[in-house]
């Protein structure tokens, strides 16, 4: 049977809870459900065969939490992924009822706020998928899922480990119609579609009586069949279910109607729902007219391109030292920096691009990736001609993201297309080839024309696909811009493609570079460009941006636009608090960072770079520091004295490049230990650290002792800190203490955190221990005075 | 629940170690973060009252198959022949945050930590007070939460099994007996009956 065209044509029912079925008693007896498949096959077997009588075209087989990490530990995930199948095969013997393989989320939470890495739970979820496909299931159900992260994995690891059609469905709350993790139900649509995943939707969730907003959002995104498998009411808190058949029957009723053709039911529906269900089977599915807009997301933001989005560039080495060297050093603190700043100042996606050839372009990109989806929700757009590069990249980012570029050139299409569709990613082409850049509107159209044919040969729909026109710089070749903002007309107005730009191209050469590029800008809108490629920190940029908006009635009743201007009428210069002392102490005390900037800056006009630090600011922390420990201060306010410095202390930098002045301080390694995820306590030991001049070599959370030691040896490090926050934890770092000394390295040891007293660092043999941030520094000026 | 509580400045310096510093200027970021924690946070909660059907000196074992043990525990229940399990979480999105903040600003972040441990603080103690209405103040025990002296921080994963809170509210545990979100507490109170 053509199970994919099944899924496609008709009305299809599903079985209905599992759990709610199992005896009360035999449930309580047992310390997993899967296991019954080993000691009670003949249970799970008729629950099966009562759904099937029901009238389910499809049973789940009993496998829903058969994972290595939920399983009891004496128990085998392939084993009670065997029998069930084996079991659901029994049952459905001469039925014509499909068997599938039943997937739920693994129970743990994965990075970036858990520990569980995307690689672990794909070996997880591969191990589940590959006992399935051996035991011949039809089909494969991936169910239960909060986390979109977690949800793409389990789908990769279904592809890639079998070519059987699956079925996703992740759950809902009702008081925020998103996942508990936040994701809302168009940016599963389109990440799952783009995945290539046969049927999408929502199952487990609230009552069917107050989904229909859900439903209809859902079947509004997405062109794939949608599946509603929801729970029987709310749960009372021993399982019990709110029975009414009658409201549930009526609103699948409803959802049906509007085009959901995939039906059954989650936790307490009963063999009876599923045969009030059945009546359905085989009905013609709705037609849906769905015409879906170009978007990109996150799991939490979903930016659609109906209207002008900004792409922020500032993410990229070329042309901009600072960020050149903040890859160089992997500064995260720089990189995380301009990402907000862009996002603050407008940019609906970020552009990355970390080409520099003395790097690992692949790692670094990925590193970033999963940098900056822990700390925004900010679509990204990956910016490499690298295929290796983009390839990881896309696997790592969790939701729907661009790919920078591919172009007219045979081999560049043939190698990065097929891995755009496969991660379902949207592209953008570049109307150049291996001649170079067209000098006419007809020769670059061909091109597009190409790119887009080639994109829809690997079966990328069109609103995927965006068409970049080209910059050329106007003082050298003045015909040109003329072109790109005709060629831009064209691919909007005739072919009906969005168009993307990067401006700053434009303006090399010439003076007074911002008003060209706001110019152009607003000339490439006028034409119809969606997609600028810009510095959103630019005002003029901005500037033009929200203009064009009003004046083509993108932005509703001027109301972004009179957010953005509205406060800037009101704080004029004259406005801004006055600073009440010129001291850095003063700035420093009360966190007034641009004070801080703007003192720095005139001391610096005065004094040596060094003579700022030694004589103005490590001055000005050591009393923060004494005011702290007197009990003046309380911590945040001594963080917030930390975080003002450091600007102090970047200006100094600033002021020192190129002058190779810079004396590089002593390197100190901070880690919080295996096992530990909490990382508040030791990055406000890294702030001020940093701020008296050292080098934190920070591991980061939930580090493995070998690490650990592998970095003191490779970096001859001489001092490391150790956190820890939980007691079940606090074993961790005595084993990582254990493995420094059994290495005999040459590195002093401090520990510190919430659990970990002085004597318990003795016992496990620490060199110090830090209660706090400012205990830390004086260990440390201990440790490097002696050296 | 979100309506039923209201965070201030107070419950979060309690949290922060506060010994009435100066801290005129810092009280906007205090303010922010309450605002922010108390938008960005879905309350979930669960109360389940349980008869104890066993005690003895090192377990207690309830009802429905849960077993507390451990001295402290049943020491603390040893009057009480209810035993309530409250589990309370303020869901992911306050991780998120001071997750993304400890990035941008520590202080910030630890203001906000300060702010999402009070609230979930206040949720639980706001459940607490109602059994307190419900059944006379000298007729229920303090709060008493796994990881407590003796009482197994396993426990926790015995309660998440048990309510299905995985599925019910998005609570996790993971192989270090780390619950998720960051923010959830669960308690044991135990309740003497008026018949008893």
């Amino acid at each position: 049977m053509d199970v994919r065209k099944l899924l496609n044509e008709k009305v299809i029912v599903l079985d209905g809870a599992m759990g709610t079925m199992i005896p009360k008693d035999l449930l309580k007896s047992v310390k997993a459900v899967e296991v019954l498949n080993l000691t009670h096959p003949e249970i799970i077997e008729d629950i099966h065969r009562r759904y099937i009588k029901a009238g389910a075209q499809i049973i789940y087989t009993n496998t829903f939490g058969a994972n290595i990490k939920k399983l009891p530990k004496d128990y085998d995930d392939e084993e009670i992924i065997t029998a069930a199948i084996k079991i659901a095969k029994k049952a459905s013997q001469n039925t014509g009822c499909l068997i599938a393989l039943d997937i739920g989320s693994i129970g743990e939470l994965m990075e970036p706020l858990g520990k569980l890495t995307f690689d672990q739970a794909y070996d997880i979820f591969s191990r589940q998928i590959k006992c399935g496909v051996k035991n011949n299931v039809d089909l494969i159900v991936l169910e239960t899922i909060s986390d979109l992260y977690e949800m793409k994995t389990a789908v990769l690891a279904a592809k890639e480990n079998s070519d059987l059609p699956i079925i996703a469905t992740m759950t809902f709350e009702q008081d925020t119609l998103r996942t508990f993790m936040g994701c809302d139900i168009k940016s599963m649509a389109y990440t799952l579609e783009g995945l290539g995943v046969d049927a999408v939707g929502i199952n487990c969730s609230f009552p069917a009586d107050k989904l229909l907003p859900l439903v209809e959002e859902l079947l509004d995104h997405t062109t794939l069949p949608v599946v509603i498998k929801v729970n029987a009411g709310l749960p009372d808190v021993n399982q019990g279910f709110t029975h009414d058949i009658d409201s549930f029957i009526s609103s699948y009723k409803k959802f049906i109607k509007l085009g959901v053709s995939i039906v059954g039911g989650c936790c307490g529906t009963t063999p009876d729902y599923i045969k009030e269900l059945s009546q359905f089977n085989g009905m013609k599915r709705t037609e849906r007219k769905i015409e879906l807009p170009s978007a990109v997301c996150t799991p939490s933001k979903f930016v659609d391109i109906k209207k002008v989005r900004i792409i922020g560039e500032r993410l990229n080495p070329t042309g901009k030292k600072a960020m050149k060297e903040a890859l160089l050093n992997n500064d995260s603190d720089y990189i995380v920096n301009q990402a907000i700043e862009q996002i603050n100042a407008g940019a609906d996606i970020l552009d990355i691009n970390c080409g520099l050839p003395q790097i690992d372009e692949k790692k670094t990109m990925t590193q970033i990736v999963k940098l900056l989806q822990s700390v925004t929700d900010t679509p990204l757009q990956i910016d490499s001609t690298n295929r290796e590069v983009i390839e990881d990249a896309l696997r790592y980012y969790n939701g729907k993201a661009i790919v920078n570029s591919v172009n007219g050139d045979d081999e560049v299409l043939d190698s990065i297309l097929p891995i755009v569709k496969k991660y379902g990613a949207a592209v953008i082409g570049l109307t150049l080839d291996k001649d170079g850049i067209p000098k006419t509107k007809e020769q670059r159209i061909r091109i597009a024309e190409k790119i887009i044919k080639r994109a829809k040969d690997h079966h990328i729909p069109s609103r995927d696909i965006f068409i970049d026109p080209l910059t050329l710089t106007v003082s050298a070749e003045q015909d040109q811009a003329k072109i790109t903002l005709e060629t831009i007309r064209y691919i909007n107005d005739v072919m009906g493609y969005n168009t993307v730009l990067g401006i700053s191209n434009i303006s090399f050469g010439l003076p007074n570079r911002d008003l060209i590029n706001s110019s152009f800008l607003l000339c490439a809108l006028n034409e119809g460009l969606t997609l600028p490629i810009i510095n959103p920190n630019n005002q003029r940029n901005m500037d033009a941006i929200r203009a064009f908006n009003v004046l083509y009635a993108h932005d509703t009743n001027c109301s972004e636009f009179i957010s953005a201007y509205k406060e800037k009428d009101v704080l004029n210069e004259n406005k801004v608090p006055k600073i009440t002392s010129d001291s850095l102490e003063y700035s420093i005390l009360n966190g007034l960072k641009k004070e801080c900037r703007k003192i720095v800056k005139n001391l610096l006009k005065q004094m040596s770079p060094l003579d700022v630090v030694n004589k103005h600011l490590i001055p000005a922390l050591d009393k923060v520091g004494a005011l702290y420990e007197q009990g003046v201060l309380f911590l945040p306010q001594l963080i917030m004295s930390a975080e003002t410095a450091k600007v102090g202390f970047e200006e100094i930098k600033s002021n020192l490049k190129g002058k190779n002045a810079s004396q590089k301080g002593h390197d100190i390694l901070l880690a919080t230990v295996k096992g530990d995820i909490h990382d508040i306590g030791k990055n406000i030991v890294k702030v001020v650290l940093e701020n008296y001049g050292y080098n934190i070599i920070d591991l980061g959370k939930d580090v493995d002792p070998k690490i650990i030691v592998d970095t003191i040896r490779e970096k001859n490090i001489k001092l490391a800190g150790l956190s820890a926050l939980m007691t079940t934890t606090a074993v961790n770092m005595q084993k990582t203490v254990e493995a420094i000394r059994k290495h005999n390295l040459d590195c002093k040891v401090m520990v510190g955190g919430a659990v970990i007293s002085p004597e318990f660092a003795k016992s496990i043999k620490a060199d110090f221990y830090a209660k706090d941030a400012n205990q830390a520094v004086k260990i440390a000026k201990q440790v490097f005075q002696k050296k | 629940m979100n309506n039923l509580i209201k965070l201030t400045k107070k419950h979060v310096l309690s949290f922060l170690n506060y010994k009435n510093q100066d801290i005129s200027g810092f009280e906007e970021i205090i303010e922010e973060c309450i605002l922010e924690v108390e938008k960005n946070s879905q309350i979930k909660s669960l109360i389940d009252k349980q008869p104890i059907i066993s005690k003895g000196d090192n377990a207690v074992i309830l009802k429905n198959g849960l077993v507390f043990s451990g001295k402290a525990i049943s020491k603390h229940l040893k009057e009480s022949d209810l035993a309530v399990i409250i589990a309370v979480t303020i869901g992911y999105q306050a991780d998120k945050i001071i997750m993304s903040l400890q990035k941008q600003s520590p202080s910030k972040a630890l203001v906000m930590n300060a702010a999402a441990s009070a609230l979930a603080e206040l949720a639980a103690e706001t459940l607490h007070k109602g059994l307190i209405k419900e059944y006379g103040e000298n007729a229920v025990t303090k709060r008493f939460s796994p990881g407590f002296k003796d009482f197994p921080i396993q426990t926790n994963k015995d309660i998440i099994e048990k309510y299905n809170l995985t599925k019910r509210y998005g609570i996790m545990i993971n192989d270090s007996l780390l619950m998720s979100p960051s923010k959830t507490i669960t308690a044991i109170t135990g309740i003497k009956t008026l018949h008893s």
